[in-house]
């Protein structure tokens, strides 16, 4: 069972961040068991176990009556002041019984639990460390446990040993040691090339050693959490061994065995199938419930819900202009007064923090892209970027919601529902992502998947679809269409991933393009084919294009206009040539000045130092102040205003003047 | 995908002559004479002599493995010790009733367990936490008392449902065979309903947050067809898995069930067996047991293959 883990508001949400899965900050998960340990629910579960052993073991002194002592006279009565549960039809006081009834099979169920710890633990680890042929071997084992019906094993057991209980339990813990081997050898597998495995490996440790003090750790707590639902699982088991008469003295009582006793009367005495009922039913709850809130504060990789809500959120009226902190930058003029093909117009982008609160992670942005040019978004990871694309489709992640003006052709989009939304999402903007290896569905071939949309956006027979699909593949400069059609995703390279990614993008004939990071995940020379292959579609199609990306190599190759962001703001925004020879922001000069193509051979290539503020930390004032090697007091002191410094271009800097003086001012800074 | 089945069955192969092994070397651990143990304490040195010559048990082990092996490769199982009556017969009259059972509950936790956790991973919320309740509650619910339970309900206070026994269904009809079954497989359902809906929740979850569906909806595919066309088939390939595995507990269950409804089948005849120490029948239920269990997880196998094509390479 898993519980909803919140993601970190700002953080690229959903874009599965492999550094967000593997950090974990020391002591997260002791504070979380502590945290669980705390919660009332799992408090009265563990009062109730508690309660369950401690009368088990005080069976005798606790009991009113000797569980075994016969009353005829007093036979079948429900609950009475002397019987305070009732007697059975022998007249034995039920309370009694079921005090006694517990303690060897609570005890008895430790037996499976430690003899598969035994044998899991350390073949899980031995075989996960070094693989190989003894996988192989110990895969066929734990296959032949999986082929063995545990309660028929343990019931021929119980032939052939005499009903001899501790043999029985042993039995059933080798024949389920083969889960928990399972799970070591997995989390053995995952830690075997850690670095920090890998440097104890290099200087000399034993293996031994290894597996004890930096692999068995890391499986420590799965393993626990599992201890407790296999213990769980055990007692269940023994419960019904003693229903079935089996492995338990038939003389003393055991709750299985009461069970079986009260269903002999249940159609004149159902009251016999109640206390006992709620015992084992307690019991059986409380161990699943506290072995399940432990599991839940392992770390898990939960993914935010990326299908789009039927209802998407609204912000509210007071979160809808961000932090508010400036006004919408104005929107530079399309040629002859006609509204550009896509226009943002102080977008707001929030998600839900745990506390309820809305928090920006979008802060009024505003740009505008004409028909068959491309706007870059550009800027750092954590900037904004993708979100901004995202809210364009209507597409953000879980917990997010979008306000302001994203307008298509004139029409507005924010605020329609998400049936509208699907019928201009395809046929009029579409969406090309960052990581194409895993933006196809694996299990649909290609043609499936392209022939699914081509046939959403035309309809017509199958044999048009296939045309359609196969010309689609040609377009974006697949040569042997018809074996890639016939592919399965996990069978393509990530730039012919990309490819159909981008076919399955133009199915509808969209109008604007918005494509992710469209080459990062792909090897250099890729990347270049997938610009030029970007650049053609938009020259033929006349695509308006809204490309995100970190690389301002991509900017200079394709894009007509740029917006820089930074910390969720645009803080410029200029034609690429301007931007490139004369940039009014420091941040986009910091930008340049980091670009390893241009950097000169024996002078350390310059970075912006520092990282950008997560959106909880934003400040007030200038957000770039406290990276700026040209901050002053006065960049402190309140909001920016992005100010128009020249047709067409935009800046968010109080000292932009300065820096269009041709005044190299970072240069005079020197490196901190 | 044929090239895949066919390495499923290489593996399976071996898997069966282990288990076959197991089983026969399981009753050869009795200690002292397995016709001691059926004659019981009262029977002399030579009744057990003569008992042990006529069933065949005084030649060595191996031979008589070998003997076992070979009958079992054609069908024999050898005879009851108690009955007389051959094995393979005897197992194969209480069939139809286990797989009745079991397959009937399989199929009733994988189809409202998928439904189950769809809903509680998309909808969240109050779903989401009654499809917990209802699947913890589940789980706690030890089979024999729900059983009970059942019965006094739905059989005794309201007859809708006959309280014990089973109906052939190619004798008696659809109706008699399903109403007979349906309190058992009720009972059976209700632990690995909540273990597959849990699968099935985290399933969806993971799914659900894969770039895919974002590709899919940037398309313009409608939501439910990204749901029920493309989220439920990857979903499926690891709750259909956990569906192979929880059958070693369903076939468990169906012994329990099988004592408590009467019905005539395996797990009765395994628990009888047990009780007048009739070796040959153990020793053959055992391995009819895990036969079934071998070839549920290679139709889970061939299953998820069919799924994800990923699987087919492995």
């Amino acid at each position: 069972m898993t519980t909803t883990v919140p993601t970190p508001v700002g953080q690229e949400v959903g874009a599965a961040t492999p550094a967000a899965r593997a950090a974990r900050p020391v002591g997260a998960t002791a504070r979380a068991v502590r945290q669980t340990l705390r919660r009332p629910a799992v408090l009265i579960a563990l009062g109730w176990l508690v309660l369950v052993v401690v009368t088990s073991l005080l069976a005798g002194p606790l009991s009113p009556f000797d569980p075994l002592a016969q009353d005829l006279g007093s036979r079948l009565q429900g609950p009475t002041a002397a019987h305070l549960l009732g007697t059975d039809d022998l007249g034995r006081d039920l309370l009694s019984r079921i005090l006694h009834g517990g303690g060897v099979l609570l005890l008895a169920a430790v037996v499976p639990v430690l003899v598969s710890y035994l044998l899991g633990v350390p073949a899980g680890l031995l075989v996960g460390y070094v693989g190989g042929k003894a996988d192989a071997v110990a895969d066929f084992v734990v296959n032949v446990l999986f082929a063995i019906p545990a309660l028929v094993v343990v019931l021929a057991v119980s032939v052939v040993t005499d009903n001899n209980l501790p043999i029985m339990t042993v039995v059933f813990g080798v024949v389920v040691s083969g889960g928990i081997f399972r799970l070591v050898r997995a989390s053995t597998q995952a830690s075997r090339d850690l670095l920090y495995v890998d440097a104890a490996r290099v200087s000399g440790v034993t293996r031994t050693t290894i597996l004890a003090r930096h692999i068995l750790p890391n499986v420590l707590g799965p393993l626990i959490v599992q201890g407790f639902l296999l213990y769980s699982g055990a007692f269940l088991f023994l419960t019904s061994l003693s229903f079935l008469g089996l492995g338990f003295d038939p003389q003393e009582p055991s709750w299985g065995q009461l069970v079986f006793d009260a269903t002999a009367k249940l159609d004149t005495d159902p009251w016999l199938m109640v206390p006992i009922g709620v015992v084992l039913i307690a019991t059986v709850a409380a161990l699943n419930y506290v072995g399940n809130a432990l599991l839940a504060t392992l770390p898990s990789s939960r993914r935010a819900r990326l299908l789009t809500p039927t209802r998407r959120p609204v912000l509210p009226v007071a979160d809808a202009h961000g932090t508010g902190s400036t006004a919408p930058a104005p929107l530079p003029a399309g040629p002859g007064g006609d509204e550009p093909r896509l226009v943002v117009e102080g977008l707001v982008v929030s998600f839900r923090g745990e506390d309820g609160r809305w928090q920006p992670v979008v802060d009024g942005v505003s740009f505008a892209v004409e028909r068959g040019r491309t706007l870059c978004l550009v800027g750092e990871s954590g900037c904004g970027k993708t979100m901004t694309a995202l809210a364009t489709l209507g597409l953000l992640p879980e917990g997010g919601a979008a306000a302001g003006s994203v307008r298509l052709g004139g029409q507005e989009l924010i605020g329609l529902d998400e049936k509208a939304m699907a019928r201009v999402r395809g046929s009029r903007i579409a969406l090309v992502s960052q990581e194409p290896m895993v933006a196809l569905d694996p299990c649909f071939s290609v043609r499936s998947q392209l022939g699914d949309v081509v046939r959403l956006h035309r309809g017509g027979s199958r044999a048009d679809v296939r045309t359609r699909t196969l010309d689609l593949l040609r377009l974006v400069g697949i040569p042997n269409a018809e074996r890639v059609g016939r592919s399965f995703p996990h069978q393509l390279s990530g730039g012919m991933a990309q490819r159909v990614c981008i076919a399955l993008a133009l199915a509808g004939e969209p109008d604007v393009l918005v494509a992710d990071e469209p080459t990062t995940a792909l090897d250099p020379t890729i990347q270049a084919e997938i610009l030029d292959l970007l650049r053609s579609l938009q020259d033929s199609l006349g695509l308006a294009l809204v490309l995100v990306t970190h690389d301002l190599g991509v900017v200079a190759d394709i894009g007509d206009t740029a917006a820089v962001m930074y910390a969720g703001q645009v803080v410029e925004l200029a034609p690429v040539e301007e931007l490139l020879a004369a940039p009014r922001h420091p941040y986009s000069r910091g930008l340049l000045d980091a670009m390893p193509e241009d950097a000169e051979r024996g002078v350390p290539l310059r970075t912006v130092p520092g990282v950008v503020p997560l959106p909880k930390d934003w400040p007030t004032h200038c957000r770039f102040a406290a990276r700026c090697e040209l901050a002053t007091d006065a960049c402190r002191t309140g909001p920016v205003p992005i100010e128009v410094v020249g047709p067409d271009h935009q800046s968010r800097c109080i000292r932009t003047a300065e820096t269009a003086r041709g005044v190299h001012p970072v240069a005079t800074g020197g490196q901190s | 995908m044929t090239r895949y089945v066919l390495r499923r069955l290489a593996v399976a192969v071996p898997l069966v002559l282990v288990v076959a092994t197991i089983s026969f070397f399981l009753v050869q651990l009795v200690p002292g004479s397995p016709a001691a143990a059926i004659l019981g304490p009262t029977a002399t040195q030579d009744q057990v002599d003569a008992l042990e010559r006529s069933l065949g048990l005084d030649a060595p082990a191996t031979t008589q493995f070998v003997d076992w092996l070979t009958g079992a490769a054609h069908g024999d199982l050898g005879r009851s010790y108690v009955t007389g009556q051959p094995v393979s017969d005897a197992l194969s009259q209480a069939l139809a009733p286990t797989l009745s059972l079991a397959v009937l509950s399989t199929l009733l936790t994988l189809g409202l367990g998928l439904v189950m956790g769809m809903a509680a991973a998309v909808r969240g919320g109050r779903t989401d936490k009654a499809v917990q309740w209802v699947g913890s509650l589940g789980m706690a619910i030890p089979n024999f008392w729900l059983a009970a339970l059942l019965v006094f309900v739905l059989a005794i206070e309201l007859p809708l449902f006959p309280a014990t026994g089973y109906a052939e269904l190619a004798t008696e009809g659809l109706g008699p065979w399903l109403s007979h079954l349906v309190l058992p497989v009720l009972a059976l359902s209700a632990v690995n309903l909540g273990q597959i809906a849990f699968q099935a929740r985290a399933a969806f979850a993971d799914a659900l947050g894969r770039d895919y569906v974002r590709t899919l909806q940037a398309t313009g595919t409608p939501r439910r067809r990204v749901l029920f066309k493309h989220v439920l088939r990857n979903a499926s390939v690891p709750v259909v898995t956990v569906t192979g595995l929880t059958f070693i507990f369903t076939l468990g269950g169906v012994v329990i069930l099988e004592l408590i409804f009467n019905l005539p089948g395996l797990g009765n005849l395994m628990l009888r067996s047990v009780q007048t120490n009739d070796f040959s029948v153990v020793q053959g239920g055992v391995l009819y047991f895990s036969l079934a269990v071998i070839l549920v997880n290679l139709v889970v196998d061939v299953a998820t293959a069919s799924l994800d094509p990923r699987v087919r390479v492995r």
